[in-house]
């Protein structure tokens, strides 16, 4: 994280202000953020597997905290794939697939107990309800121009992705599949964590597009001060990603695959923490 | 964050924006619109009551902190408010919080802030000045694009490819501890198996890391490669000429970006004082020649003139014209021309020629006018300097050495600068209220909410005309630079040149 300092601040003299998520300054941090969170899970298991109970109940709830928060980071990331415009697109659950399953799965399959996916991913969706609920009841203005919308208050970057419902497939699955092995599972978990969470996504981005989710529950309406929603594009229009039905299921075909090498990554990242030891 | 980007993507699919917003990533580039080589906006005007001066030193990078420098002419104001907008269209109307001008502790007349432009094209810079005479408000066109991308120096390199080495072997050896000594107990040796096992998976970390860094150069390249597209589409367009029937040229536009023309209709552009497209002809390498015409549109976005007689030569091109969206656009070229027969000059077109005027017998202070009488520079005894804001200010007089009576607005104003380098690498086109354009000033003003009753500036109102015309510019960086001021008398225009040498 500190070496993306200088590295940030020359990109900004180079390129100008990177007004954006992406980049690979930015990326550098979020490696690093990401990789202290991936070692805080890692010494927090070996901590529980060596602890009584009592210590390791609690550990166990600061792990499914720690792991929430590598899932919305990665949220975070995919922010742009993920976007509600975007998620009648393939390339919004081939993302997911890729970059979700290895952390949830990793963390929930290291607590060794029942409904871990679900409270994860319960979790993250707790964290970032209160984001959104909350920021808006702060009174601020921007501070930058130009201004596109007018502006009272904080605004939230959207409303989470409904990854409770995978998380609960999931654990079902694995409630009933104790015996299997790890290659197999993950031939299963991945597929199911993905489609399900295509399943609920899909149908949900129509409402979040409609005029329902346009209120504080759901934060439709708002928009960042620099964004030129309403005036250069539509807000509330799904995009285009892929041209023809072939391109999609074939983009989606990859999703399922990926989600299965990703699954895999999770559970051996699981495992290992499961018997980590220092 | 998320937002913007989400709108970049959207917006790159719109021509006229996406390219502006590419945000924005939006190359080391000599010279840019909005004039050529001089990117920094000089204005003079009126925000309410207050006369003030204001200069606007454009960033380097965009997104990029403007430096804005203020200058009443009195000493009754108290506070001054500076925000950016866009100049217009959305982004126009909404102010963010605005930033305070410093007032000088040495010059209670003098007042300098900053802000942050954060987006390409067409942007305004609104000053709200306060003072004992109430409020006042004035809108200054900005054209912001990037100059240059910075290049990395020696030791920052050193520095980050050090910890960059540093990283990736720690993550080599991070991932082989994990493997070989995770899941053991405090103080227990891992077995051989173990130790295995981890050379296997150090090795492939290290593979990962490789690839993981290949990505990331190459990604690296991908995002400058876009800021220099950026930075390129808002190069000088190039004007591709063709000599028809004689004594007709047609220029036609074309951007040093490709999509340049999809961001830029020439259909579409907007009269400035008058005139699509103001047309300068200089005879090259002495600049003893100039024609300041103004071409028609014809079909196909391209223009067209009817030239005068001309001695055949190499002329430099230098096309001034404003898109739709009030960012104005310089388009350089050169033409060999033959000798033309053309047409005797008519209307706002002008010319002017001369022999070298630089001499040891020459004062460079004095020009003689064409029609009887002569312009004078009157100029300090100070030495020029780059980047120093001034006012250019010339007295003209009658053949009987008086001050003219006869002076009339030209195309509007109270006169025309052309700045150019001796090396042709600077051109500027100033008004007396300065270097913006003044189609995009008009679109500054009618975004500019003025409070009832406050009358607006308007420095066209300038009659009867005073026998000075003062142009607020600085010269953008030391050399040799010829001036040509161009005023009205009597129904002709006439012309005077200068030259200047700039420390």
């Amino acid at each position: 994280m500190l070496t993306s300092a200088p590295f940030d601040n020359w990109w900004h003299n180079a390129y100008g202000l990177d007004v954006k998520i992406v980049s690979p300054p930015h990326t550098l941090l979020s490696l690093g953020s990401f990789a202290i969170k991936v070692g805080t899970l890692a010494l927090m298991a070996g901590l529980m597997n060596r602890s009584v109970e009592e210590v390791r109940r609690r550990l166990m709830w600061l792990s499914v905290f720690v792991g929430a928060a590598c899932v919305s980071q990665l949220v975070t990331i995919l922010t742009i794939p993920t976007w509600p415009a975007n998620m009648h697109t393939a390339k919004c659950y081939l993302a997911v697939a890729i970059a979700i399953p290895p952390a949830l799965m990793a963390t929930a399959w290291s607590l060794g107990r029942r409904w871990a996916c679900t409270l994860v991913a319960t979790t993250y969706t707790a964290i970032a309800l209160a984001f959104q609920w909350v920021l808006p009841l702060i009174p601020a203005e921007p501070k930058l121009g130009p201004v596109y919308q007018h502006i009272t208050h904080l605004i939230p970057l959207r409303f989470p992705l409904l990854l409770i419902v995978p998380g609960v497939m999931v654990d079902l699955l694995w409630s009933k599949t104790e015996k299997w092995g790890k290659w197999k599972l993950a031939a299963v978990s991945g597929p199911v964590f993905v489609l399900s969470f295509l399943a609920v996504q899909w149908p949900f981005a129509n409402f979040l597009m409609s005029q329902g989710a346009r209120n504080w529950v759901f934060g439709m309406a708002y928009f960042a001060y620099f964004d030129p929603a309403g005036f250069l594009y539509d807000p509330y229009k799904f995009a285009v990603a892929e041209k023809t039905p072939s391109e999609f299921w074939g983009t989606m075909a990859v999703a399922v695959v990926i989600s299965i090498l990703a699954a895999r990554l999770g559970l051996a990242w699981g495992d290992w923490m499961r018997r980590m030891r220092r | 964050m998320g937002r913007l980007d989400a709108a970049n993507a959207a917006m790159r699919k719109i021509p006229l924006r996406a390219r502006i917003m590419a945000l924005l990533m939006l190359a080391g580039v000599l010279s840019m619109n909005a004039h050529v080589g001089s990117p920094d906006v000089y204005y003079e005007g009126d925000a309410g009551p207050y006369h003030v001066y204001v200069t606007v030193r454009v960033p380097q990078v965009i997104p990029g902190v403007a430096e804005i420098q203020i200058r009443c002419s009195d000493n009754d104001v108290r506070a001054i408010q500076i925000v950016p907008m866009r100049l217009s269209g959305p982004g126009s109307n909404l102010p963010p919080v605005p930033d305070l001008a410093q007032q000088s502790k040495q010059d209670s007349q003098f007042f300098a802030g900053s802000l942050w432009l954060m987006e390409f094209g067409a942007l305004k810079v609104r000053l709200t000045v306060d003072g004992v005479k109430g409020k006042g408000e004035l809108s200054v066109p900005v054209p912001a694009v990037a100059q240059r991308t910075l290049g990395m120096g020696r030791p920052l390199g050193a520095l980050l490819a050090f910890l960059m080495v540093f990283l990736a072997v720690g993550l080599v050896f991070i991932a082989g501890a994990a493997v070989r000594e995770g899941n053991l107990t405090p103080g227990e040796a891992p077995a051989l198996g173990r130790v295995r096992r981890a050379r296997v998976v150090m090795a492939i970390t290290a593979l990962a890391v490789g690839g993981i860094l290949s990505l990331g150069r190459a990604w690296w390249g991908a995002e400058a490669g876009n800021y220099r597209r950026d930075v390129n589409m808002f190069k000088p367009p190039v004007a591709e000429t063709k000599l028809e029937h004689g004594n007709r040229l047609v220029i036609r536009a074309k951007g040093q970006d490709q999509a340049w023309s999809e961001y830029v209709k020439m259909e579409e552009v907007i009269p400035d004082h008058n005139h699509l497209m103001h047309l300068f002809m200089i005879g090259v390498p002495g600049m003893e020649r100039m024609w300041h015409l103004h071409p028609e549109r014809i079909e196909g976005g391209a223009f067209a003139a009817d030239l005068p007689p001309m001695p055949a030569g190499r002329y430099k091109i230098f096309a001034d014209i404003v898109d739709k969206d009030g960012f104005p656009w310089t388009l350089v070229g050169t033409v060999d021309l033959p000798k033309i027969n053309g047409k005797v000059l008519a209307g706002d077109d002008s010319e002017w020629s001369s022999a070298e005027i630089t001499g040891p017998d020459v004062d460079p202070h004095v020009s003689p006018l064409a029609g009887g009488g002569r312009m004078v520079w009157l100029s300090s005894s100070h030495p020029l300097l780059a980047n120093a804001a001034m006012n250019f200010t010339f007295a003209v007089e009658d053949k009987d050495g008086k001050p003219a009576n006869d002076l009339e607005l030209y195309m509007g104003m109270a006169g025309h600068a052309e700045f150019v380098s001796k090396d042709l690498s600077v051109f500027a086109h100033i008004h007396p209220s300065g270097s913006v354009s003044m189609a995009a000033l008009e679109l500054a003003r009618a975004t500019t909410e003025m409070p009832a009753g406050m009358p607006m500036a308007n420095p066209l109102a300038n009659v009867p005309l005073a026998p000075k015309v003062s142009f607020p510019y600085g010269f953008p960086r030391p050399g040799a630079y010829r001036i040509f001021v161009q005023i009205k008398r009597g129904g002709r225009v006439e012309t005077g040149a200068f030259d200047a040498i700039v420390d």
